[in-house]
């Protein structure tokens, strides 16, 4: 009698329907707690992080003379952002990770792929870098060859410093903000969706994301030529500035 | 006036211009794009460059944000990191000394084997060297090591890493290879090309990396012999003090991890299951959990079943059909089915516990690891991309003047052939490697030269393959790291190197090492099976 349920079970087609389901469930369940956990471990961490770097920043620097103060506290403000989403997206290293292996697991083990999912890989990969580059050069991550510019003293480094922000740096946003517009512009026209049918329909904010790049990356270097300046300016090799009152 | 304007003085003011601007030191990636900017200006104020050219920059990006291969790079600079963060290396040599260390030379057997197995597991040259400058540089030294042979096996078996695989070098320059490969066939009049991926190149690099590692290892071995003086035996009296069982067992442990990774890891990529970024998110998942089991090992249990899930599923796999989108079902698959489910979540539960173990865990300054880990990933790969940014914009200035003509016509203006060609190409990469990092030299290199160079015989009748020009350029963008007085792996262990080791005596004992590889570099030149041979096996020719 039971038996018989089962093959009647069996002959209406339903179990390869409950086994689709029972993967979606097993997709969706992988995928909402590795994105949770990360996260509420996010919201945790990363205020506190962020607020403690940038008083850190604000005040690592005391001077004696008004303007100079000023001029360091603007630095620091132009820099809060870019603290802010560099840290943000450092996170997005964990949530890729995480969801290519969900994607390796699933393509392996049950043959279930996701265009989706493996696209919001690529956008995470993409605003992770473009987003984060900013942050790179607060840390001075960006790599110098410094076979000569290590053995400069703090003032030559400030030249330098000022020199390249104004002529490398800040006019290569510029351009690549201006190349861009139109290539933005247009995405957003035609709302520009993944090639694939089945992929995500965001490429024009992704695209976006190349403005932002060259804003974020000019405010940054705007700030590193504040802050050589006062290096520049600095008359006192070496000493510490003069504390206020 | 005619000759300033001539494409051939363009090219060559651009180039030159350009690296000079570099070595003041401001940041690589925008001194690229800022100086080929301002040459462009300037030259289409005289009328000789088409500013139009550098509108496809935006373009340029935007292929470099959704390049599928590129994703690999975050990724295994995760894993690396977070391998380093736990402590491998450390165990890794302390174990490996102790186990080579009575016998003479061991202490340099056991430097070489531990960079090959980083080279093969996390594949970051700078913390390489210096970990291992920091750790089996004192030790060495206080055991009567000559100090040269010392340093010189160090900073060898330090940059391993860009040769053997998983390395950022060998997925850089297999994504840049094959766009030059595709060039090469258009121009040829292939349009329906072969593809040339970094899977190709990795399994190219792999027998060149060991044969690089057992000649460094018989280099120890002749010194050994021939020099006993200058690389002592550890006296068997004070390694007998350790209790032997408990040394393997630590032994064990510390070579449990890397090994996992490495067999996990390369073993997908080579029988050609994975893409490179797939295994990459392999092994950044198993590093994770390694790292939280170590944070704690006595407490690791959820952690272990959670890799144990993950080999269960594996195996579930293997015998039996799991596909989705099927019309029967039968009992046993049912069976398998839920047992894949359970393993499943066994495996999700330990690697969200091997999160919250990395994120409790705090440095000595009482910051939590996870976001340290993941801010240094952010570093180090935003500074890769955007410097692959600053590249994209000089090759488009150097297109607009048109530049790959200038190129091709001189390189194949040449005597002597490809052998000549390669040569120069060669040298101009070593030399290179003296004041740029590897990333510009393959950014701006390979897209210029390896076009042209892939067109070209290396024997009459047998076109060149790109992955043994892939695997010729690694070598020699190490050697280039290792040659005093520029190479940058001598920076890297000068900086950690006590001031009693005097520099000269880092450069002396790093020159065998150099002559190791040029004779690889000539071994691939006569033998290039050693390179072609395993891709072919694995992947078809």
């Amino acid at each position: 009698m039971n038996v018989d349920f089962i093959e009647l079970w069996l002959a209406l087609d339903r179990l390869p329907l409950l086994f689709s389901i029972l993967i979606y469930a097993v997709v969706l369940l992988m995928t909402v707690s590795f994105v949770a956990l990360p996260t509420w471990l996010l919201i945790r961490s990363e205020p506190i992080g962020i607020y403690k770097e940038f008083k850190a920043d604000l005040y690592s620097f005391d001077s004696a003379l008004k303007w100079r103060l000023m001029l360091h506290k603007l630095a620091a403000w132009l820099t809060v952002f870019n603290t802010a989403i560099g840290r943000l997206v450092a996170w997005l290293i964990l949530y890729m990770t995480l969801m290519q292996f969900v994607v390796v697991i699933m393509r392996y083990v049950f043959a279930y792929g996701s265009i989706q999912m493996q696209e919001s890989i690529w956008y995470m990969h993409g605003l992770m870098f473009m987003l984060g580059a900013g942050y790179t050069l607060v840390k001075d991550g960006h790599v110098r060859l410094d076979v000569f510019y290590r053995e400069l003293g703090k003032r030559k480094k400030a030249v330098i410093n000022i020199v390249g922000a104004f002529i490398f740096l800040i006019p290569f946003c510029v351009a690549n903000f201006d190349f861009a517009w139109s290539l933005v512009l247009n995405s957003w026209a035609v709302r520009e969706g993944s090639t694939e049918t089945a992929g995500l329909p965001y490429i024009y904010l992704f695209k976006t994301v190349i403005l932002i790049f060259s804003a974020l990356v000019a405010l940054e270097g705007l700030s590193l030529a504040l802050r050589s300046i006062l290096d520049l300016t600095d008359k006192r090799e070496g000493e510490p500035e003069p504390m206020r009152a | 006036m005619e000759f300033l304007a001539s494409p051939e003085f363009l090219c060559t003011a651009l180039f030159v211009s350009v690296v000079i601007l570099l070595l003041f030191g401001f940041p690589v990636a925008f001194s690229l794009a800022g100086s080929s900017l301002l040459f462009a200006i300037i030259a289409s104020a005289f009328g000789l460059f088409d500013l139009s050219f550098l509108s496809a920059l935006p373009q340029r990006i935007f292929s470099v944000m959704s390049n599928e291969v590129l994703v690999a790079v975050p990724l295994f600079v995760f894993m690396g990191v977070t391998l380093e963060r736990s402590k491998i290396a450390e165990e890794l040599l302390d174990n490996m000394g102790r186990l080579f260390g009575s016998i003479r030379g061991g202490l340099g057997y056991s430097v070489c084997l531990v960079g090959a197995l980083l080279a093969a597991s996390t594949g970051i040259v700078g913390a390489t060297v210096v970990t291992m400058g920091l750790l089996s540089l004192p030790t060495m030294i206080r055991r009567g090591y000559s100090p040269s042979l010392t340093c010189g096996s160090i900073c060898a078996a330090g940059t391993l890493g860009q040769v053997i695989p998983p390395s950022i070098v060998l997925v850089l320059l297999g994504d840049q290879l094959s766009t030059a490969f595709q060039q090469a066939q258009f121009s040829m009049g292939n349009y329906s090309p072969d593809a040339v991926s970094v899977n190709d190149l990795f399994a190219g690099a792999l027998i060149p990396g060991l044969v690089l590692v057992s000649l460094y290892i018989a280099y120890q071995i002749f010194i050994a012999i021939f020099r006993p003086n200058a690389s002592p035996a550890i006296p068997a009296e004070e390694l007998q003090s350790i209790d032997r069982k408990e040394f393997l067992k630590s032994l064990v442990s510390s070579l449990f991890a890397p090994l996992a990774l490495i067999v996990a890891v390369l073993g997908s990529i080579l029988t050609g299951l994975a893409s490179p970024t797939e295994s990459a998110a392999m092994g950044g998942t198993g590093a994770l959990m390694m790292a939280g089991y170590r944070v704690d090992p006595k407490r690791g249990r959820l952690i272990v079943i959670g890799a144990l899930c993950l080999a269960v599923m594996l195996a579930i796999t293997v015998f039996f059909d799991l596909r989705m989108q099927r019309d029967v079902l039968t009992t046993t698959e049912w069976v398998a089915v839920f047992a894949a489910l359970v393993s499943g979540a066994g495996l999700v539960i330990g690697i969200m516990t091997a999160i919250l173990r990395v994120y409790n865990a705090k440095d000595n300054k009482g910051e939590s690891i996870l976001p340290q880990i993941m801010q240094q990933t952010l570093l180090v790969s935003t500074m890769v991309f955007v410097i692959l940014i600053g590249a994209s914009m000089f090759s488009l200035t150097f297109r607009g003047l048109s530049g790959d003509e200038v190129v091709e016509n001189f390189l194949h203006g040449l005597p002597g052939g490809t052998l000549t060609v390669l040569l120069l190409v060669m040298v101009v990469m070593f030399l290179l490697g003296f004041i740029l990092d590897f990333l510009e030299i393959i950014f701006i290199v390979v897209p210029i030269v390896g076009p042209v160079l892939l067109q070209m015989e290396i024997a009459p009748g047998v076109p060149m393959s790109p992955v043994w020009l892939g695997v010729m350029m690694a070598v020699n963008l190490q050697t280039s790291f290792l040659t005093p007085p520029f190479g940058f792996s001598l920076f890297y262990l000068r900086g950690v190197a006590p001031p009693s080791i005097r520099t000269v005596e880092i450069y002396k004992g790093v020159i065998p090492f150099v002559f190791i590889q040029l004779g690889m570099l000539i071994l691939l030149w006569f033998i290039p099976s050693l390179a072609t041979w395993l891709p072919a096996v694995i992947y078809g020719p």
